[in-house]
């Protein structure tokens, strides 16, 4: 069985780590090209949003290099995430392409069905074992995490252009290839440490912006125009409401870990947003008064081009700008999305705040 | 808040959405608390014009024109009926943005006024009592109606849309139905369901063609926004069914065999019905996918994928969007009447003695 599973963000460090540790032959699909959207886009709906058709796009580089299994989460509801798998599984039969679809997902009438499925993944492997591969992987996730929360942070201060990121993608390597978990804990320790050892200008006054919206634009740069390493460039603070490691915490740990949850941010929602709406709907709305409570100079709320738990985030959200005195910028992308106009709309929305802070005296 | 005991109140319902499933159920049991019920206008020019100023560009149509009737129903009531509906049947969900319905128009009536009162409840079937008759006598307790009198009028409702139900399912044409209760909502004592049992037709004796128009009911029924493709086929002397006419029970045998359940109780309907009529002779399916629905995205795909596997019958994909000409679904339209025709020639040439029957439940 040669394992692989779609792309999003720094996850296939941390799934690699985890079936690794498992024994399995895993099958990290190639890194996300125009090639793997264009073939995405090729076999998906055309209004299907933007992660359907990325998926598709590694499955299919994915099983060139030889995989014959793939790992993805599934769902109940109520957006179309949940039913991603069902769409793919047909569009892979159509095309012949041989790919044996295990979806994790709550059960719909018995736990034996996610048991079963969750066995494929275990195999003959103790608990013990498990476990320990469980807390290995997500040691990495914390981590890497960690370093790219750091990068966002940092990029806007860096005085030679690309020091922030060439550490972040040593540190990255250097996670992937860890081998056990003091490894990793070193590593995170030892590139935190590069970073702020980097010549970065501590005096430049900068705009704070918080990024809100749907998890896999949020996560996967390539599906976000490389957003926040953009941002920084244009000299913005960037800080994200939601990391890998909190997801799965929340997710799939039901929040055991004392990791950051959402909870908080759901309950900020709920007057403006009283019930969820699937996908990250809700926390885009928290998310936004978070930061507004926080001080942050401006949001920005993305998601792909017809989402629809951040359509009705982005319907609700000049109310939160009104009642906060927040600028939001609602930013959807597919795979048209050009960087260059990327840029053009994240310089005018930056121009625009600090010329409101000049104003209000907060900045030279 | 006014209230029942202030003499007569009126009631909005928006005609868009829920309207077209829902209408006799919400309008019986609001004239049977003694209230006065109004109805928004058709969908006309201005009331697409309001929803496209109301709502941000990325909302699908349907919910566009939601924000208009709500709009238009200003000044003319006490307050609009706007139920958020989670789910009306167990284990399901509607989409997203009818999660989110009730906050998206509340916040567009803060930001600019001018707005009915919303009366709002929650529909959530996946909670045990959850569903109907909790929201309904939940609205009906804020405007000061007695308990005694909740419980009789939920009976009438309950009752009128059972029957509206049965009327459809024994295949009457939806508008026909939905028209007498556009009239009033005290046709219950007066009218009697015509009979309408599952007519078998012989295949032979049949010469119209019979089209399966495939939508969401506010979708199809909409003469407006669906450019009245309902009654251009009518016009040319197509029977048409739709997805109204198959019964829940029909609809899941004609599913069974996917390997997993669709978790939108309107996908279900859609690709159950569309299944369904697939194996039932029919000359012709059209889906009718909203423009910017995200759920058609992927069901409407199923549809057009499983039609293409079974091979027999021709299939056309529709998106209607506010800027569609008319002439252009006109041509489509023609185009696949005439691809019709020339199969319908062929097939009749090869099995002349056939003798099949289908079993349709036909509009008349
Ligand atoms: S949350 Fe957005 S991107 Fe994710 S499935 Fe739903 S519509 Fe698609
Ligand atoms: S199902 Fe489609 S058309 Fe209906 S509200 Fe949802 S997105 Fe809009």
């Amino acid at each position: 069985m040669k394992i692989t599973f779609p792309h999003m963000g720094n996850m296939d460090i941390v799934i690699k780590a985890l079936l690794g540790e498992l024994g399995h032959e895993v099958i990290t699909p190639p890194p996300i090209t125009k090639r793997t959207l264009s073939l995405g886009v090729q076999y998906s709906p055309e209004f299907a949003c933007l992660p359907l058709k990325v998926n598709i796009g590694n499955f299919i580089e994915a099983v060139e290099k030889g995989a014959d299994t793939v790992i993805m989460a599934g769902g109940i509801g109520p957006c179309r995430f949940g039913y991603y798998n069902q769409v793919q599984r047909e569009i892979l039969q159509d095309m012949g392409v041989n790919l044996n679809m295990v979806v994790l997902e709550p059960p719909d009438q018995h736990i034996g069905e996610l048991l079963k499925r969750l066995r494929i993944i275990t195999g003959s492997n103790s608990w013990w074992k498990l476990i320990k591969a469980i807390r290995f992987a997500y040691e990495k996730c914390l981590a890497i995490d960690a370093l790219e929360k750091e990068a966002s942070r940092l990029r806007c201060r860096e005085l030679q252009r690309g020091d922030v990121d060439r550490v972040y993608q040593k540190g990255q390597k250097a996670i992937d290839q860890a081998k056990t978990v003091k490894e990793v804990r070193r590593c995170k320790e030892e590139y935190i440490k590069a970073f702020n050892s980097l010549t970065l200008d501590w005096q430049k006054k900068v705009i704070k912006i918080g990024l809100v919206g749907e998890i896999y634009t949020l996560l996967e740069p390539t599906a976000s125009g490389y957003m926040e390493k953009h941002l920084g460039y244009l000299g913005a603070e960037v800080d994200r409401s939601l990391y890998l490691s909190e997801w799965v915490n929340e997710h799939l740990f039901k929040g055991l870990l004392p990791v950051k949850g959402h909870q908080e941010t759901r309950k900020l929602a709920k007057p403006y947003l009283s019930c969820i709406v699937g996908g990250h709907g809700q926390e885009s709305i928290g998310g936004a008064i978070e930061y507004a409570k926080k001080g942050f100079d401006g949001v920005i709320q993305v998601g792909p081009l017809t989402c629809m738990p951040e359509i009705v985030a982005q319907s609700i959200m000049p109310l939160v700008e009104k009642e906060y005195g927040l600028p939001v910028l609602t930013i959807y992308t597919d795979e048209q999305t050009g960087e260059a106009g990327l840029i053009t709309r994240l310089e005018a929305f930056i121009d625009m705040l600090e010329r409101k802070k000049i104003a209000l005296g907060q900045l030279p | 808040m006014k209230s029942v005991t202030d003499k007569s109140i009126t009631i909005g319902l928006p005609r868009a959405l829920g309207y077209y499933e829902y209408l006799p159920y919400w309008r019986v049991f609001f004239e049977s608390l003694g209230c006065a019920v109004v109805l928004s206008p058709p969908t006309n020019k201005a009331i697409l014009d309001q929803g496209v100023r109301s709502s941000v560009d990325e909302v699908c149509l349907p919910v566009k024109i939601y924000y208009g009737h709500v709009r238009a129903l200003a000044g003319k009531v006490d307050y609009v009926f706007l139920p958020r509906l989670i789910s009306v049947e167990e284990k399901t969900y509607l989409c997203p943005k009818f999660l989110g319905l009730p906050d998206m128009i509340r916040a567009a009536a803060i930001m600019d006024g001018d707005y009915p009162e919303l009366l709002v409840a929650n529909v959530n079937s996946r909670l045990p009592g959850g569903g109907w008759e909790q929201a309904l006598t939940e609205v009906a307790l804020a405007i000061g109606c007695s308990r005694s009198r909740i419980k009789e009028a939920l009976r009438w409702g309950k009752k009128a849309q059972e029957e509206f139900e049965n009327t459809l399912e024994a295949g009457e044409y939806p508008p026909d139905v939905l028209a007498r209760w556009e009239k009033s909502g005290r046709l219950l004592e007066s009218y009697a369901p015509r009979e309408f049992t599952q007519k078998k037709l012989r295949a032979k004796d049949n010469k119209e063609p019979v089209i399966a128009v495939i939508g969401h009911p506010y979708q199809l029924f909409d003469p407006f926004t669906s450019m009245n493709l309902m009654g251009r086929l009518k016009e040319k002397g197509i029977k048409v069914i739709t997805p109204m006419a198959v019964t829940n029970q029909r609809s899941q045998e004609a599913t069974i065999h996917l390997p997993k359940r669709i978790f939108w109780s309107f996908g279900q309907k859609l690709l159950g019905g569309s299944l369904h009529f697939l194996q039932e002779k029919i000359d012709g399916l059209i889906y009718v996918a909203a423009f910017g629905c995200g759920p058609d995205s992927l069901v409407g795909e199923l549809v057009e994928r499983y039609a293409k596997r079974s091979g027999q019958v021709p299939t056309l994909y529709l998106t209607i969007d506010e800027h569609t000409g008319e002439a252009g679904i006109v041509t489509r339209i023609e185009a696949f009447l005439d691809l019709i025709e020339r199969k319908k020639v062929e097939i009749e040439t090869e099995n002349d003695k056939d003798d099949n029957t289908v079993d349709v439940a036909l509009g008349s």
